[in-house]
């Protein structure tokens, strides 16, 4: 053991100066002896900030030259929205989908959201608006959420309570092609009706066999 | 009643709501107890002992979940393993890298220590659950243990008490009255980085320091608290009253488990506080002078309808309607800003004594020592914690700044008394 005589304290180190007084130390420590805390470590620079920062920037300079050369060369028609969309939308779908820690279930919901905002901005500023994505695409996609919601919440039975939140809704809003059909903003019927009937039947066989789980579910989260 | 114990969601007790709504990367509301065995750990075998005790302790097996009105801890399917502790001490324990977790248990060398997220449980829960973990890998380890109804082993059942929110079981709606307090001094000095946490302890003999303490008819964080005055002063403040950051009260927070004055069993927060606080500029204390002050306001803040005015003070916060119903993400900010506007700056530093730490006889052969840490931050930059075990009484010293002085004379007083003054560090100072 090491001594200082300046504060008449042992110190048990392998350095040779006190840690409260900063000056020398006499003695030795034992030859087996080890630090009683680790030494510093840098610390690994993960790759996922760098990726992110990389990816973004590559997304900005994507669009920003797209519209730039949009104006410069026919400024008539904003035809770079289409490229720019899909620009975007590969960008969040690899920040979201990919580069995310969320929990999937909220990683598919939210990307449901993006692509349905996406593809009906295209639509009404560059299609014409023509109502292709609120009529056959936004139902669609949100069909397939519900589909591939309801399998995870199947199968993955472990996680379903953090599942059960970004179900729900989805099959909300899949209740909306159906409304905006009889206010008339949606003239197709049959995809808005098709994805309303299947939001509807997972939602029964989740009451059906998670009864208990969806009323814990609204109780946890509504406590007040 | 509820149906199902063993993995459910909590409510945040009463004391939890304000932490993971004011902490940041510099102030954690970390902080970790230890126990070091006379063996080097083995990691395996840790691991093994965590994931089944883990169980015996549903409420800390729990990720933090935000909801309509106010977040919550949910039950957690995550794997959980020990880790090698790094140089980092009570850093900020960031669910996203720990499966959720919002504790840790470390190991390094013979040191075994769980690192703990103050939302979670105070000093008394986090020991109770380092007591098990190395019970569990003792028995692992194949040597022959028996709990003597000291520790919570993995075959015992949790009981519904050890869940309780204690502080609303003995609040009183009709003594919750405000007291104002005036911003405490702060002990400035060179921050370290974001994310260093410099550590000093020392480890005194209790049987020697108790007899110090009685033979000036005060208790051991009694004495601690007056003697931590006397250094901040002299270090400080002397020669240099006329400033005007030194004409505030030296305010001493010190913890107090209230499981010691009610009956409750609970393993999450349920502790409150008394606090020493003094002007020092406006006349020469003697140390005696100090001991007797200190005296006098520990029994102070110790009687029975203090300590349930203090608890119901942030009780009534809590049930309050307006609060109740306003969203989480309006109270958030709310909470935040009066934490940072009044809460942070009304303590100096903390001292917090977790007192004798009890084990079984058929543990005692593998165990060397015990020890605790609480984080350190921007406002209260030297912070002490306190915990001692048979003879061996270990004064754990954390700090966000590089000075050491007052340290230093904080320890010096032991030596120049004669007494025995075993110092480890983390030498801080070498990574700069």
């Amino acid at each position: 053991m090491k001594y200082c005589p300046q504060c008449k304290a042992h110190v048990k180190t392998v350095h040779d100066y006190c840690p409260i007084c900063h000056q020398g130390l006499n003695g030795e420590m034992r030859e087996s002896f080890v630090s009683p805390y680790p030494e510093k470590q840098e610390t690994r620079k993960t790759l996922l900030p760098v990726t992110k920062n990389i990816l973004f920037f590559l997304t900005l300079l994507a669009i920003v030259t797209l519209a730039v050369i949009n104006l410069l060369a026919s400024h008539e028609t904003w035809w770079s929205l289409v490229p720019i969309g899909s620009v975007l939308y590969f960008w969040l779908a690899v920040r979201i989908g990919v580069l995310s820690r969320h929990n999937v279930a909220f990683r598919l919901a939210m990307l449901t959201v993006v692509l349905i905002a996406i593809v009906n901005v295209i639509d009404i500023f560059y299609g014409g608006n023509k109502g292709w994505a609120r009529n056959y695409v936004s139902p669609f996609v949100l069909l397939s959420a519900n589909l591939a919601l309801g399998f995870l919440l199947w199968f993955k039975n472990t996680d379903y309570r953090d599942y059960l939140l970004y179900m729900l809704t989805i099959i909300v809003f899949s209740l909306v092609p159906l409304i905006l059909y009889f206010t008339g903003l949606v003239e197709i019927l049959w995809p808005a009706v098709a994805v309303f009937g299947v939001a509807v039947l997972i939602l029964f066989l989740i009451t059906l066999f998670f009864p208990a789980a969806i009323k814990e579910e609204i109780k946890k989260r509504l406590h007040f | 009643m509820k149906k199902n114990i063993y993995n459910d969601w909590y409510m945040l007790d009463n004391s939890a709501k304000i932490f993971p709504e004011v902490s940041t990367r510099r102030e954690t509301n970390t902080f970790r107890v230890e126990i070091t065995m006379k063996e080097v750990v083995d990691p395996e075998v840790l691991d093994e002992a965590v994931s089944h005790v883990l169980k015996r302790f549903p409420m800390f097996k729990v990720r933090l979940k935000p909801g309509f009105f106010w977040s919550y801890l949910d039950y957690n399917a995550n794997p959980f393993h020990a880790e090698k502790m790094t140089h980092e001490v009570c850093g900020a324990i960031d669910p996203k890298n720990n499966n959720g977790f919002l504790l840790k248990v470390l190991y390094y060398d013979k040191k075994i220590a769980v690192e703990i997220f103050h939302s979670l449980a105070d000093g008394a829960g986090a020991f109770s659950l380092l007591k098990s973990i190395v019970y569990e890998y003792l028995s692992l380890m194949g040597f022959f243990v028996q709990s003597d109804g000291l520790v919570l082993t993995k075959d015992s059942r949790p009981i519904l008490e050890e869940y309780e929110d204690s502080h609303k079981a003995y609040y009183d709606k009709h003594n919750r009255k405000h007291v104002t307090e005036k911003k405490a001094f702060r002990i400035s000095g060179t921050m370290l980085p974001e994310g260093t946490t410099g550590l000093i302890s020392g480890e005194l003999s209790t049987k020697e320091i108790l007899a110090l303490a009685r033979e000036k008819g005060a208790s051991v964080t009694e004495y601690l608290s007056a003697l931590m005055l006397k250094v901040i002063y002299e270090n400080k403040i002397a020669h240099r009253e006329h400033m005007k950051e030194n004409k505030r009260p030296i305010k001493i927070f010190v913890p107090v488990d209230l499981r010691k004055h009610f009956p409750s069993r609970t393993l999450r927060n349920f502790s409150n506080f008394v606090k020493v606080g003094l002007r020092m500029d406006e006349k020469p204390y003697t140390f005696d002078d100090l001991l007797e002050e200190t005296g006098r306001q520990f029994s102070e803040g110790l009687k029975k309808e203090e300590l349930i005015r203090k608890m119901s003070e942030n009780v009534s916060f809590e049930k309050n309607p307006l609060m109740r119903i306003s969203p989480y993400i309006l109270k958030k900010p709310i909470m935040k800003l009066g934490y940072e506007l009044v809460g942070m700056k009304l303590n100096t530093m903390s001292l917090s004594n977790m007192g004798r730490i009890l084990l079984p006889d058929s543990l005692k052969p593998h165990i060397e020592s015990v020890g605790a840490a609480v984080y350190s931050g921007k406002h209260n930059t030297v912070n002490m914690a306190v915990a001692s075990y048979l003879d061996r009484f270990r004064i754990t010293f954390t700090r966000s700044i590089v000075e050491t002085g007052i340290i230093r004379d904080f320890f010096r007083h032991f030596t120049q008394k004669g007494l025995n003054v075993t110092l480890e560090s983390n030498y801080v100072e070498e990574w700069l």
